[in-house]
């Protein structure tokens, strides 16, 4: 059978071929089976291991049971026929030797490949258990550094041995010594990130521990830990404003504020914005802005004349403020349009106003006028 | 995007992931670092922190919680403690940055059923109902902006957010 013959061959039974690679199927018609295509395992019939090493290696796909052989035998052999060259100069020697380093360079990058192959197999890997993968990954690990060793010696003999015997070795060793330096680079850098991925599935594996043994201890209410870490730093604890609302718990501000508070946010950034210009950030210009809707003047004078120990409570009981709801036809809450004249007083930089850590009824910082 | 635009969605309880495609503008928007200590110069003036961990923010509050806010912090933390654990229980791969499938976890949940297992889901959903509870469950992570869809049209697929490392730092916290 010819090259040409085995591919139409290969094509006239693609179906069953392709079944027997995905292994879901273990027959194979009279042809297939006469062919060396398969092999016949008892009364099972199976694709051959060389078929499936080709179909693998050119569509770069990879067994985590793949096995990285050294190149021993290859460095035994190509030491022997140095030794006989240089004994006998035949040409035959240096023929079989140029044949050797072509053949060791080609697995070099058949290696590289798979590593590679691998490496990506690995860290997307989601069908295998946490423990199972760290095995494989140490497993894996283990066949790099012995193979990192392995091109080591390679390049100790090829430039130690090899590349001063002939001009022809030392021709060969040249033109591919950029791929060999590329090959070893990788190898570096895929050491490295496996061992970063044995960390961090390891670190994984521990929190889903820690996880369950949380989830247990929720369950059993024996969680007394979890609550004291939780009370530890409240500070840190991110605002759950919306849920609190749903339970009724008041806190500031409340979701039919937060449009009007974001306006009031966004005027004042915008005066922020332009804080480099002392002129155009003024009390005042805020005051004749906020005149349109509020008589702030008649307010602030107020907290002037008086001081006030909260100035939000100050502005919510303030007959200005009830005027306003009276007119309005925006539909604003008197707790809403007080609260964008506190922003007013609290925003802006003013000596006389001091903000407490305490929070009034409404759940408003408590902000003194003094 | 501005401050009033991040303390529009941050006060809602949101925390923030740098991996988010819907609230990546704002993480992107915090990362410049004028654009922080702007908004957090603000923020405690209102009697609010912003907190900046590794690929997330969120809000808290300056002042100590009242007791009530306390007990449903906690209350609420329990839950989504069970909720990764459940998901981790079943996905055990799922981390930041990685995708998770809603047909994944429902065939997960089918082959591994132990007692463990339901008792967990039974502290979350009293629904007999395992597809309605199902749904909940993803439901709930996405409100809790656990996750994420990654494309409107495909139902199956979500993103898992930076958020859950805000969850996780607790139990290096504890050990």
């Amino acid at each position: 059978m010819t090259h040409i013959e085995l591919i139409e061959f290969i094509y006239t039974h693609r179906q069953e071929l392709d079944e027997m690679y995905k292994r879901q199927k273990e027959s194979a018609s009279e042809a297939l089976s006469n062919s060396r295509l398969v092999v016949k395992i008892g009364e099972k019939v199976e694709l051959a291991q060389s078929y499936r090493n080709f179909v693998d290696v050119t569509l770069n796909r990879i067994d985590y049971g793949v096995i990285f052989n050294t190149y021993d035998a290859e460095l035994q052999e190509l030491l022997k026929l140095k030794s006989r060259y240089l004994q006998e100069h035949k040409a035959y020697y240096l023929d079989e030797i140029l044949a050797l380093l072509k053949s060791i360079f080609l697995k070099l990058n058949q290696r590289d490949q798979e590593i590679r192959t691998l490496l990506i197999k690995v860290e997307n890997e989601n069908a295998l258990e946490l423990d199972l993968l760290i095995e494989k990954a140490m497993d894996i690990l283990e066949k790099i550094e012995e193979l990192n060793l392995a091109n080591n010696k390679i390049r100790e003999i090829f430039y130690g041995e090899l590349f001063t015997l002939h001009p022809k070795t030392k021709s060969f060793i040249e033109g591919i010594s950029d791929e060999m330096a590329t090959f070893i680079e990788n190898i570096s850098v895929s050491l490295e990130r496996l061992k970063d991925f044995i960390v961090r599935t390891r670190k994984l594996r521990l929190q889903n521990r820690q996880l369950h043994q949380l989830a247990s201890q929720i369950l059993e209410e024996k969680d007394q830990a979890l609550e004291e870490e939780l009370k530890l730093n409240t500070k840190n604890a991110y605002l759950t404003l919306h849920r609190s609302q749903k339970s009724r718990i008041k806190t500031f501000p409340d979701g039919s504020e937060s449009a009007k508070i974001i306006r009031k946010l966004r005027r004042h950034l915008y005066e922020v914005k332009v804080k480099k210009e002392p002129k155009t950030f003024t009390l005042h210009a805020q005051k004749e802005e906020q005149l349109k809707l509020v008589n702030l003047k008649l307010i602030e004078d107020g907290l002037k004349t008086k001081g006030s120990e909260d100035i939000f409570e100050y502005i919510y009981s303030h007959k200005e403020l009830r005027r306003f709801i009276d007119e309005s036809t925006d539909g604003g809450s008197l707790k809403e349009e007080s609260f964008k004249v506190y922003l007013q007083f609290v925003i802006p930089h003013n000596p006389h106003v001091t903000l407490s850590h305490h929070y009034n009824d409404h759940n408003i910082r408590i902000a003194q006028w003094t | 995007m501005d401050i009033a635009t991040a303390f529009h969605t941050m006060m809602k309880g949101i925390i923030i992931s740098r991996n988010s495609a819907k609230y990546g503008e704002i993480a992107n928007f915090l990362l410049n670092e004028e654009n922080y200590i702007a908004y957090e110069n603000l923020l405690q003036e209102l009697g609010y922190e912003l907190n900046g961990e590794n690929g997330y923010f969120y809000l808290s509050k300056s002042d100590a919680l009242s007791s009530e806010e306390i007990e449903q912090f906690v209350q609420g933390h329990k839950d989504i403690f069970m909720m990764i654990s459940i998901l981790k229980h079943l996905l055990p791969h799922a981390r930041n940055g990685s995708i998770i499938r809603y047909t994944e976890f429902v065939t997960a949940f089918e082959n591994k059923q132990d007692e463990h297992l339901l008792e967990k889901w039974a502290y979350l959903f009293k629904e007999r109902d395992q597809k309605e509870s199902t749904e909940q469950f993803f439901k709930r992570l996405q409100q809790e902006n656990l996750i994420e869809k990654i494309d409107k049209s495909d139902k199956d697929s979500y993103l898992v957010l930076n958020s859950l490392d805000y969850y996780l730092s607790y139990l290096e916290s504890m050990v």
